[in-house]
């Protein structure tokens, strides 16, 4: 059977991605699988509470590493290095493995041949139970290089685990923005949901989020989440979405009990009411996620 | 001194506080980091000025010249050269890089670079401020490459004061941010997700030893607390901002609460006596 795949994206952080992500997952009947590709901001365990049944350690790419025996700061990988991420101090090469992005030029120029590659732990990838579905989420070490990496990773886990267990959906958290993880998390998924709020901020970076699902064609829809901040600019919104053709699968509103729920740790299945099962519905409809 | 304001978590109110800060303090020259989705300009008004491209090497290959090793391919760890065992290689733009490895080692040197255009740096005035926007071009996944061209040209400006408005995350935009900054300022929320992300910023600003503090902005809207987090990395909380649906609603329409909210505007002026006192 083939697994359908939804993304929740936003552009904008803080529109409610993972709530509506845990919220949505708790309506859907079908078996499934859940994926938190914020992986330098994860927070979707904090909604499902995960029984941890495994964990790996996760790799980028090898970089680069100097041996300064035999470097003599000569500054020639320095002057060939693109990202700014060799540096040489107190006449020696430095690297900055926060920006090394593992191309091997510096191996290729230098001189003395003092320049290796070594693997390092970029961060951890994690398999948990919850009452909702299995979740694949991982962290990312602090200022890390190989978001869109990982993420690929944790999705082909993810759809590992579909495949041999006969899920039928993989719903995944994404990232905020439009760089390499966001189109990481969405290149080859089935269907985008945009979640976004009414704010001028959130409009903006609502039209790069919907461009960029153009371009790697994935089909979207939006929701508008905490619509009675300001109805003025949700009629704007539904506007421009209107003119655009970008359909809106619902609205959800701003009601303090959803805030409190998320703030003691629970999915606000409840608190969202109606809004939910037909917002799941409109999902499902124009993802084409049913067949 | 050059702030950066960074969260861990997005939409805590990194933009709301920088504009804040900035409309406070004119003579700082505001920079928006946030490439991917620069807002700093809606809540601070009225941009005027000038649009540079920001780009990046890719390669091509001159199909005369090439003759069919394959060593480009093999050199290349982004995978963005096919070579099938003969003919002339493929190059996929998308994965390329621009890292300028494979022109190095083409014997016949067939390998010529190509300006490609990743972003544009917005540069001027917004609202009467000194005013630097990096903007990734929606498709492209260069944010750190026009991060860093935007801290460059803002070098070239008059003002050694800088407030740059970052990314969310703690991935390698928020450190290609920090890695300018003398401080870090810190903007999270009382909930369990603006803690967890909090947690992760605070491991980096230690990591990279910038010194930093805290702003608990929309306090009242959850009861996290962050008094372990504070101990645990040292750090102290300058400020606090209530959670105002008149604020939000002010913040949302692309008004500064600065300039709408009394208490926001004491607050703010208090946040700028405490930076100075503590970190100038």
């Amino acid at each position: 059977m083939k697994i359908r795949e939804v993304v929740i994206i936003s552009g904008k952080g803080g529109t409610g991605k993972t709530t509506l992500t845990a919220s949505l997952a708790s309506v859907g009947g079908e078996r499934k699988i859940l994926a938190d590709a914020d992986v330098d901001a994860p927070n979707l365990a904090l909604l499902l509470h995960p029984q941890e049944t495994g964990r790996q350690p996760f790799f980028g790419m090898p970089i680069a590493e100097v041996d300064h025996e035999r470097c003599t700061g000569c500054g020639i990988c320095e002057k060939a290095c693109r990202y700014n991420a060799i540096h040489v101090q107190d006449r020696k090469a430095v690297v900055d493995e926060g920006f090394c992005e593992g191309c091997r030029v510096c191996l290729h120029v230098c001189p003395e041949q003092c320049i290796s590659l070594k693997t390092i732990e970029r961060g951890t990838v994690r398999r948990g139970d919850t009452a909702l579905g299995p979740l694949w989420h991982a962290r990312l070490s602090p200022g890390g290089e190989n978001t869109g990496l990982m993420v690929a990773l944790l999705r082909k886990e993810a759809r590992k685990e579909a495949e041999a267990s006969g899920a039928s959906l993989l719903i995944t958290d994404g990232p905020p923005g439009i760089g390499c993880p966001v189109t990481s998390s969405v290149t080859g998924a089935d269907f985008a949901v945009i979640v976004t709020e009414p704010s001028r901020s959130a409009l903006s970076d609502l039209r790069r989020a919907a461009a960029l699902c153009g371009i790697l064609a994935v089909p979207f829809g939006i929701v508008i989440n905490r619509w009675n901040l300001s109805e003025e600019l949700t009629e704007t919104i539904k506007e421009t979405c209107g003119n655009e053709g970008w359909p809106v699968l619902g609205t959800i509103p701003f009601e303090e009990k959803i805030a409190e729920a998320v703030g003691a740790g629970r999915i606000p299945t409840e608190e969202m009411g109606e809004a939910l099962p037909e917002l799941w519905h409109g999902i499902q409809k124009t993802g084409r996620l049913k067949r | 001194m050059k702030i950066a304001v960074a969260s861990g978590k997005g939409g805590t109110g990194k933009t709301s506080i920088s504009a804040s800060l900035l409309l406070a303090r004119p003579n700082v020259l505001a920079i928006d980091l946030d490439v991917e989705e620069p807002n700093l300009n809606i809540l601070l008004g009225g941009f005027e000025g000038h649009v540079m491209a920001v780009t990046m090497p890719i390669v091509r290959i001159e199909g005369r010249k090439c003759i069919s090793c394959g060593k480009c391919s093999e050199a290349c760890v982004y995978g963005a050269i096919a070579w099938l065992g003969g003919g002339i290689p493929v190059i996929n733009e998308s994965l390329c890089r621009g890292c300028g490895l494979c022109p190095r080692v083409c014997p016949p040197e067939a390998i010529y670079e190509v300006d490609h255009r990743v972003g544009e740096i917005r540069s001027g005035t917004c609202g009467g401020i000194s005013f630097l926007e990096g903007r990734l071009q929606v498709g492209s996944v260069n944010t750190v490459r026009v991060i860093e061209e935007t801290v460059k040209k803002a070098e070239s400006f008059d003002e050694t004061d800088w407030l740059m408005d970052c990314p969310p995350g703690t991935a390698c935009p928020v450190a290609a941010s920090l890695r300018h900054a003398d401080m870090a300022l810190l903007v999270t929320e009382p909930t369990p997700f603006g803690r967890s992300d909090l947690e992760g910023m605070l491991e980096m600003t230690a990591d990279m030893r910038i010194p930093t503090a805290l702003v608990i902005n929309k306090t009242g809207m959850g009861e996290v607390l962050f008094d372990d987090l504070c101990r645990r990395f040292n750090v102290d909380t300058l400020a606090s901002y209530p959670f105002s649906r008149s604020v939000a609603k002010s913040g949302a329409l692309g008004e500064s609460p600065f300039k709408t909210d009394a208490e926001w505007a004491k607050t703010t002026r208090y946040l700028w006596s405490e930076i100075e006192r503590r970190f100038s």
